[in-house]
């Protein structure tokens, strides 16, 4: 039946007036459920508890999970979203609660609302087993009692990294009796703990371990990831240890359409296209018009607002209900969402508009169609969008509207990315210097070291030397052979998850009570420089005061047609090679690099056209990054085409490729384009040693001190990088370059898409094709 | 490191690499570079004048020597005005003040004065109590001071061996503030030392507390030191301030000057001195109301009184509070006289005190409550009942208040 009505609604998009293109068509094909019986080993109770629930045999790769975890070994699940994962990890755990009175277990979520479903979720099925775990979710919400009772009680521990960080690890000793009893630790979305947080993260695991084995335990993990391409390394360098891969679902789909609709391009020059929330809006007027349930998905809480407004008016204009249709997104009180959850789960409703509050864990029942307003930013989030259609065996359809900008653009035309295993590269770098110090503190605070203690999978000589350098800071002390913190503060405290050296800036909304946000502050000086216009959830804040000293930006809202961006001279000095590897012409090499960022003023740029509506001055001291980064060079045998081209048109292409390169390197490295940076310039390092010869080269590096292991793995994925790049460019339907592959272009420019194309070809040695 | 010896460092780095790749551990290379930007303190090594020496002798355990200080002071030692003996004499008293049955049969020679000097004010697991000072009383009046003082942090588990064997030998423990910072600290310490932990079955008293409601009319401050001067007349001079300490100890574990560190030994001696003194002050407070100074400490003492049911003790001190002129701490001691009058069924007396309250104060919602209440179900007298019971709505709005109208309204209308 739906598949009939999706059908007609696809006849609509293709024969109608939408005018785009269905860049993509595919269904995937339905599976059944491959099941396996119960294992011997486990408790009755648990298994009868199960059943009562409704799982009369349990899929196979759940049933593979229990027997590894109740074998000792660590597990890490990447099944696709809707396949059972949390029983994956409850059943042992329940398991093991039920034959030692005094086991415990630790979970993990990354935020306070997937903590407080899994609670819920946990109580039923240890209260159905007859199993005392009394979970509880431990966070800054707690109330004090209910604190005092899970250090007593408490078997099963529900918290988030953050308080993990914060509040129990530096004091352990009020919870010997839990840490004695750690029998597992569930650390589940795992694929959000990377960059930054991830890389913290790792390090607060190695605070875990240590403070686990200080009171006799050796719990095992069990990790939970959306479907991304390295989830085995990640689990290893987050967590340490070794990990069995779960991948291949047992649970029984219905056949999966996926669809790309590309919105008709308006202007050719700029590469603009229609508005992706009205092409949204209208997509979804048709499936409901076909009466297939929808949930549409924007990127910001005011295209929510947007796109229902739109989807409201053209149900109303064909003759629907358009109070069938409800916006949900952050900001909505708790009460509204329920009651819209409600109302979705009993089918009183045709569309939901949502961010990505509604992406995870909470269950809304049966849909049959989402529509994704634009790329959601990594690919493993576009499957969990597009898995929240579909939950039984019914078809279902996905529709992604693409963008005007380069990524949308990019996976428009390369659909593999998105149907076939991911690209995408969970990375962290626990051991950057900055962040590892700052767990070395915390850690030395917990539980003193002793001499020749290694730090996690760090060598004894470097944790040695990382503890004498905090010896030396004064925050340490060593004597007879330990080490023990003796700086006068609280070291977790100074010590955020989301961020590298130094505080974060707050955000301070001058017309408002709270903080607006939290900005890391080498972000912080890009974007909320005084006269900046600050975007934060769809709405545009003009910044009037910086405060450097207290770290605080004071902003008011403003309705901008503008936003700003910083005209930064960046400088970069390769303060040391550590690989390199030949290209097909040139090189590719990877190191430490110290980048001094000037800013001399700032552009007005209008919003989608990015047209410059003039400039701002700023005067701001220079900022001195130290970090990894990987670059791109032709070195001193440039071919002959190019070295025939003027210095300027030249280099206008190596800029274009590396807006290119910057972009699709930001898919594979699973980031925000704004944790990485690129840099064109001309340098000496580039042509090797004692080069007098300037060759321009093309820098990659990581925007956070330090690094955070992205332009690091790009050099291993250099080629594949490159490629991409050029596939982007040569994809592209513009005629020189536009804001979609090279990204903008000033007027009589040269062929700068042409440049960029000559460049990525002559250092790959073919054209792209694969 | 100097500039060039740094760069010859980095250069050297950069041959190496170019041929044998990972050969030097990055790590160490980027905390090197880190290392240099640290500014250099400009303070030269001890000079040999510097006195290493703290007083004390270093005491063997079985887990090797830590310093312990032991002084003794004479019977007739006083803190200020007040004798440290005074607190041979606290009995039940204190134990009204501080609320805890557990404390009245107790000997005052079994109490362990205990305060401890710390690393950290945060609390948690990297936080040592460095010094731990315990005192007793001795029958003859003597203060027996010990303290026992990590001359490194890894003395530890032989200080927690010496105060364990002080804290088994204790009936009880007397602090102020302990019940919140000393003891949950040392609490963890024993974890930490996977030691017994031999406090948790000690009875506490936390003359912070107790303090806290005896003076909270009278003093802003009520830290231990601006009680010291206010009730004992004890003024510190060059005492090192208590959030000046962790920093002292770091600096003296780098090898700073022991000066800092004997200043510590001293505040916290003084600490413990006070302690046993001020106890011996409430104790003789709350039990001999004719030796209390201030007419306005009645009032606290006689609420404890009443929280403990001692109807003699609130009467007494309740009467020397009738002497207080200002007007809030005069309308506080009517109330609390009015209160204990209504619940030993002295209803006119009750009575009579509201209507005084009234009388300074006609905006006092609860003494127009407790009119309204009196002459609504004492006296039947329902249309004074019911001037009260308007006053109360007006003054206090309407919560619960509204109905009692209503209902004294109806009350009236059955009478007439």
């Amino acid at each position: 039946m739906s598949d009939y009505r999706i059908r007609t609604a696809i006849e609509a998009w293709r024969s109608g007036t939408l005018r785009g293109e269905i860049a993509v068509d595919v269904t995937s094909p339905a599976r059944e459920a491959v099941t396996a019986p119960y294992p011997e080993w486990l408790s009755k109770k648990v298994s009868d508890a199960l059943s009562v629930e409704g799982v009369k045999s349990p899929y196979r790769h759940q049933v593979e999970a229990w027997n590894l975890l109740e074998g000792g070994s660590n597990i890490v699940v990447a099944t696709p979203t809707a396949s059972g994962k949390t029983l994956c990890y409850n059943v042992p755990v329940l398991h093991t609660l039920a034959v030692d009175p005094g086991a415990t277990a630790l979970y993990l979520f990354p935020t306070k609302a997937l903590a407080r479903d899994q609670e819920a979720v946990i109580r039923d099925l240890s209260r159905a087993a007859d199993v005392s775990a009394a979970p509880l979710v431990y966070d800054g919400d707690t109330p004090v009692d209910e604190r005092r009772t899970a250090r007593r009680n408490s078997r099963i521990l529900i918290t988030n990294p953050d308080m993990l960080h914060l509040g129990i690890l530096p004091h352990h000793a009020s919870w010997a009796r839990f840490f004695a009893g750690l029998r597992y630790v569930v650390v589940d979305e795992l694929h959000q703990y990377r960059g930054v947080f991830g890389s913290h993260v790792a390090n607060v695991m190695r605070r875990l371990m240590r403070v686990a084995g200080f009171h006799g335990s050796t719990p095992v993990f069990a990790a939970c990831s959306a479907t991304i391409g390295n989830p085995t390394e990640l689990a290893r360098n987050v967590i340490g240890g070794e990990f069995e891969l779960i991948s291949d679902s047992g649970a029984p789909t219905g056949p999966r359409q996926l669809v790309v609709y590309n919105p008709e391009v308006v202007d050719p020059i700029l590469g603009t296209r229609r508005s992706a929330l009205k092409v949204a809006a209208r997509i979804a007027g048709d499936l409901v018009e076909n009466r297939v349930a929808t949930l549409v998905f924007c990127q910001t809480r005011l295209g929510v607002e947007m796109t229902l407004r739109y989807l409201r008016d053209r149900i109303q204009k064909r003759g629907g209900d358009p109070e069938r249709v409800r916006g949900y997104r952050g900001g909505y009180l708790p009460t509204l969402r329920r009651e819209i959850e409600n109302a979705l789960r009993h089918g009183e409703l045709d569309a939901v508009v949502a961010t990505n509050a509604l992406e995870l864990g909470i269950d809304v029942g049966e849909l049959d169609a989402v529509v994704l307003a634009g790329y959601p930013g990594t690919i493993a989030a576009t499957h969990q969008r597009s898995g929240r259609a579909g939950r039984r065996q019914a078809p279902s359809i996905a529709v992604m509207v693409a963008r005007s900008n380069p990524l949308d653009q990019f996976l428009a035309r390369e659909p593999s990315y998105l149907l076939e295993s991911s690209p995408e590269l969970a990375l962290v770098q626990p051991d950057n210097v900055e962040i590892l110090l700052d767990h070395l503190r915390c850690a030395a605070f917990e539980l003193p070291f002793t001499a020749a203690e290694s730090f996690g999978p760090i060598s004894v000589d470097d944790t040695t030397a990382a503890l004498e350098c905090l010896v030396e800071e004064g925050s340490l002390s060593r004597s007879m052979d330990r080490y023990f913190y003796m700086g006068s503060t609280y070291p977790a405290a100074e010590t955020g998850l989301r961020s590298v050296g130094g505080e974060a800036v707050v955000v301070m909304d001058m017309d408002g009570d709270e903080p607006l946000a939290r900005v890391d502050p080498v972000a912080a000086r890009l974007e909320l420089h005084e006269h900046a216009i600050y975007q934060h959830e769809g709405r545009t804040y003009h910044v009037e005061r910086f405060d450097h000293e207290a770290g605080r930006a004071y902003v008011r809202p403003v309705e901008s047609v503008y936003y700003t961006t910083p005209v930064v001279h960046h400088t970069l000095e390769v303060v040391e090679v550590a690989k390199r590897k030949a290209l097909a012409i040139g090189e590719v090499a990877s190191g430490d690099v110290r980048v001094t960022d000037d800013i001399t003023g700032f552009k007005k740029l209008k919003f989608n056209t990015h047209e410059n509506l003039g400039f701002g001055d700023v005067r701001l001291p220079p900022a001195l990054l130290e970090t990894d980064g990987t670059w791109f060079t032709l070195g001193d045998s440039v071919p002959r085409p190019i070295r025939d081209l003027a210095q300027g048109d030249l280099m206008a292409g190596y800029e274009g490729l590396a807006h290119a390169v910057h972009q699709v390197a930001s898919l594979r490295l699973m980031c925000d384009p704004r944790d990485i940076s690129t840099v064109v310039q001309a340098s000496d390092a580039a042509g090797g040693e004692g080069s007098d010869v300037l060759y321009p080269a093309i820098y990659l590096y990581d925007a956070h001190s330090g690094g955070v292991g992205l332009s690091a793995r790009a050099f291993k994925e250099a080629r594949p990088t490159l490629e991409d790049a050029l596939r982007l460019v040569t994809g592209c339907v513009c005629d020189t370059g536009c804001p979609s592959c090279c990204g903008p272009t000033i007027d009589n420019a040269p062929p700068v898409k042409q440049i960029a194309r000559m460049i990525a070809v002559a250092l790959l040695g073919h054209g792209g094709d694969r | 490191m100097s500039k060039i010896k740094s760069r010859l460092e980095r250069r050297k780095l950069l041959g190496t690499t170019e041929t044998s790749g990972d050969s030097r551990s990055q790590i160490i290379e980027q905390l090197k570079r880190r290392m240099e930007k640290i500014p250099r303190p400009l303070r030269g090594p001890a000079s040999d004048d510097d006195e290493r020496d703290l007083p004390g002798e270093e005491i063997e355990t079985a887990f090797g020597p830590v310093l312990v200080n032991t002084v003794e002071y004479a019977p007739g030692r006083h803190h200020g005005r007040e004798p440290v003996s005074g607190f041979l004499s606290v009995g039940e008293g204190l134990a009204v003040l501080a609320r805890n049955e557990a404390l009245a049969g107790l000997d005052p020679t079994g109490a362990l004065f205990l305060d401890t000097e710390t690393t950290g004010l945060s609390g948690g697991t990297g936080t040592l109590a460095f010094l731990v000072g315990v005192g007793c009383l001795r029958r003859d009046g003597v203060f027996l001071l010990e303290q026992v003082f990590c001359r490194n942090p890894t003395e530890e588990r032989a200080q927690l061996e010496i105060l364990s064997s002080r804290l088994r030998d204790a009936d009880y423990l007397v602090t102020f503030n302990g019940r919140a910072f000393d003891v949950p600290l040392l609490n963890t310490r024993f974890v930490m030392n996977r030691m017994a932990n031999p406090q948790a079955a000690l009875p506490h008293l936390d003359l912070l507390h107790v303090a806290r409601r005896i003076f909270k009319r009278r003093l802003d401050d009520r830290s231990l030191t601006a009680l010291e001067r206010a009730v004992l007349g004890f003024h510190r001079e060059g005492d090192i301030p208590g959030h000046a300490i962790p920093a002292a100890y770091a600096d003296y574990l780098k090898g700073g000057s022991t000066r800092d560190m004997k200043a510590v030994l001293s505040h916290n001696g003084l600490d413990l001195l006070a302690l046993a003194a001020l106890g011996g002050v409430l104790e003789r407070m709350y039990s001999n109301p004719a030796a209390v100074e201030h007419a306005v400490d009645h009032l606290g003492l006689a609420r404890a009184a009443m929280d403990a049911g001692r109807d003699d003790a609130v009467d007494h001190h309740l009467a020397r509070a009738g002497d207080l002129t200002i007007g809030h701490e005069r309308r506080d001691a009517l109330h609390m006289a009015a209160r204990h009058a209504a619940r030993n069924k002295r209803f006119d007396q009750a009575r009579d005190l509201w209507e005084q309250i009234v009388e300074i104060d006609s905006t006092d919602g609860t003494a127009h409550l407790g009119l309204a209440k009196h002459f609504e179900h004492r006296e039947k007298n329902f249309d004074r009942a019911l001037v009260h019971a308007r006053e109360t709505v007006e003054i206090e709005g309407d919560e619960g208040n509204s109905h009692r109208m209503a209902r004294i309204e109806r009350k009236k209308k059955k009478d007439e």
